[in-house]
């Protein structure tokens, strides 16, 4: 496979590739360098690369992993850290200002939501949350996702059954507010 | 449990930048410049008060313990040497004793 051929795998993946890494971060640049972290690894490994499943779920596979290890390390690095003001909502996505440059109150309240989903994801067990992300927002088929998490199909019905329970726990009040 | 299916939904997506694969190409060739992803510029900054910390308790424990440590080696040593001192007078006792019978008689004569 030569640069054009990748180039053109990565303009059909690299959105779907930034979108999963942005729900497990909640932070676009960060999301961004993970994107490109995942590409270079599919593509230092394409020599190495046996087609037994679709090309996407490989590279969710390895987003998912670079992901989970980065919050890892971010963890182990905040917990020696003094300042712990910045940990769970340091989001620096663009955010969406109205005209004049100060966010409206609509905006305000979908960045508050949007921080909310994401922490009550955040506190899902890592299967969950992963199973929850495919699901919900790349709309990946059960098979699908249970080829990124290593599991059987009935495995992953569970992990989001449990993992719905529990969001609607976190998000109750949320979804009063929205009715 | 639709609403929190729904609710979820309320949390778009993004789209990528506009010079993503160029960076991309860039990085594979070597000239890209490459964010620190381990730890990033604000929390490396965040861990220099900590490492100033660890580096303060170490300067203490030299400055306040080893002299410290020295002091009761001092007294270790001064120990020794009156130890040793007494035990030479302890292996000389019958010379002592030889000496103060001759002063004796020296004084008996003289």
């Amino acid at each position: 496979m030569d640069r054009k051929d990748f180039d053109k795998l990565i303009e059909k993946h690299q959105r779907q590739v930034i979108n999963l890494a942005y729900r497990f971060l909640n932070n676009y640049f960060d999301a961004e360098e993970i994107a490109q972290e995942v590409f270079l690894k599919a593509y230092k490994a394409l020599p190495q690369y046996e087609p037994r499943a679709k090309f996407s779920t490989y590279l969710y596979k390895i987003t998912k992993n670079l992901c989970l290890n980065y919050l890892r390390r971010k963890k182990l690095v905040q917990f020696f850290s003094l300042d712990k003001s910045r940990s769970e909502t340091d989001v620096r996505a663009p955010d969406f200002p109205d005209k004049k440059g100060i966010p409206s109150r609509n905006i305000l309240e979908e960045k508050e939501l949007k921080d909310k989903i994401y922490k009550a994801l955040n506190k899902l067990p890592a299967s969950q949350r992963t199973a929850i992300i495919l699901k919900r927002y790349e709309d990946l088929s059960l098979d699908e996702i249970a080829n990124v998490l290593g599991c059987s199909v009935n495995a992953v019905k569970s992990l989001l059954h449990r993992a719905k329970i529990r969001l609607r726990k976190e998000l109750a009040p949320y979804l009063e507010k929205t009715q | 449990m639709d609403k929190t299916w729904v609710l979820l939904e309320k949390w778009p997506s993004i789209d990528p930048s506009p010079d993503f694969r160029i960076r991309f190409w860039e990085r594979v060739d070597g000239i890209g410049r490459q964010r620190r992803l381990i730890l990033p510029a604000p929390l490396s900054r965040r861990l220099v008060p900590v490492l100033a910390s660890i580096f303060i308790i170490i300067l203490g424990i030299f400055i306040f313990v080893k002299p410290r440590v020295e002091q009761i080696n001092l007294v270790d040593e001064i120990n020794n040497i009156e130890f040793y001192q007494n035990m030479e007078v302890v292996q000389n006792l019958d010379l002592l004793n030889d000496m103060e019978f001759l002063m004796e008689q020296d004084e008996y004569n003289g």
